[in-house]
């Protein structure tokens, strides 16, 4: 054993603890953000399975349903003002001409999306139009 | 100082021993970094395939209530058939039967593969059950996914009262 010996093993010794170290760092952060987007994840699907589940109440409530090709609207200030998961950003919009309702759910800082849309009709949110039909008064809030 | 012509005796019999050692350390080091790195890069892309899964989930969804308002609000003579009768239903002609089998949503081709009655959810006459399937079609990387819903029906003429996602029936 000599002095160049030692030098060198020591070097490589830190060398490698040191790149070990970075990679137990990187490694450490990825899985941090790795339960930040799981967490995200389940509160997006929580909030869209909140949603699905205030259409169903919805659609139990309802005395007289609006009229199909109308009833977009509607519903979508419904979905707007009910309840929604918190850190969870909402965006609901309106297709007045196919009568959808368009839902965007995104957490801030998050690339993460969920999108989907809901047609009152394929959800017996909404009557067929009768030609002797009087005019429907609209949804009531399920709560 | 250590030279090499000063190294004392017992030293001298564990010469070479140090680098093989320190070079032993390193590699056992390097692989246990690189194996705990490659777990955490695994972790990732499962996280990745599931939310595709579910964005996917989303994009069927919106596809099969697509499809369902459009068959009740303009041939709803076809809700309690089965897909191989429609044509016999009376209220759907060859191209709007053709736009009702398949089509593009989101830059997502799809198709409807299965529309029959489901016996073992159907309650009544009044109260039907509609089983469907949708396929997405395969888009890049990303192979062919089936879905399928319950569709409830209720009266007579049947007017749609649910669809739901009951899961993916499989890869296709």
């Amino acid at each position: 054993m000599n002095l160049v010996e030692v030098m060198i093993a020591s070097l490589i010794v830190v060398a490698s603890s040191a790149g070990s170290l970075q990679v137990w760092t990187q490694m450490m952060q990825s899985i941090r953000q790795q339960d930040q987007l799981q967490r995200v994840s389940d509160q997006l699907d929580a909030d869209l399975v909140s949603i699905e589940g205030n259409l169903r109440r919805l659609r139990l409530s309802l005395a007289n349903p609006p009229f199909c090709g109308q009833s977009a609207p509607v519903l979508q200030g419904l979905l707007a003002s009910s309840s929604q998961t918190s850190g969870i950003v909402r965006e609901v919009s309106v297709v007045p001409a196919d009568d959808v309702v368009q839902v965007v759910l995104s957490a801030e800082g998050h690339p993460w999306k969920r999108q989907r849309q809901f047609r009152p009709a394929a959800l017996g949110l909404c009557s067929l139009p009768q030609p002797e039909a009087q005019s429907p008064s609209g949804f009531s809030n399920p709560g | 100082m250590l030279g090499n012509g000063a190294a004392p005796a017992r030293w001298r019999g564990s010469s070479g021993f140090l680098l093989p050692l320190a070079s032993l350390t390193a590699l056992a080091l390097m692989l246990s970094s690189l194996s705990l790195l490659s777990l955490a890069l695994q972790g990732r892309l499962r996280l990745a395939a599931e939310q595709h899964l579910l964005q996917s989930e989303d994009l069927v969804t919106s596809i099969a209530q697509d499809l369902v308002a459009r068959v009740q609000l303009q041939h709803a003579c076809l809700l309690s058939l089965p897909f191989g009768r429609w044509m016999e239903g009376g209220c759907v002609t060859a191209t709007e039967l053709a736009a009702l089998q398949s089509g593009v949503l989101h830059d997502q081709r799809w198709q409807l593969v299965r529309w029959e009655p489901d016996l073992t959810r159907t309650a009544s006459s009044a109260a039907k059950a509609m089983d469907l399937q949708v396929e997405l079609q395969p888009r890049g990387s990303s192979p062919a996914l089936r879905a399928a819903f319950s569709l409830r029906l209720m009266g007579e003429p049947a007017q749609v009262t649910d669809l739901r996602l009951l899961g993916w029936v499989g890869r296709v």
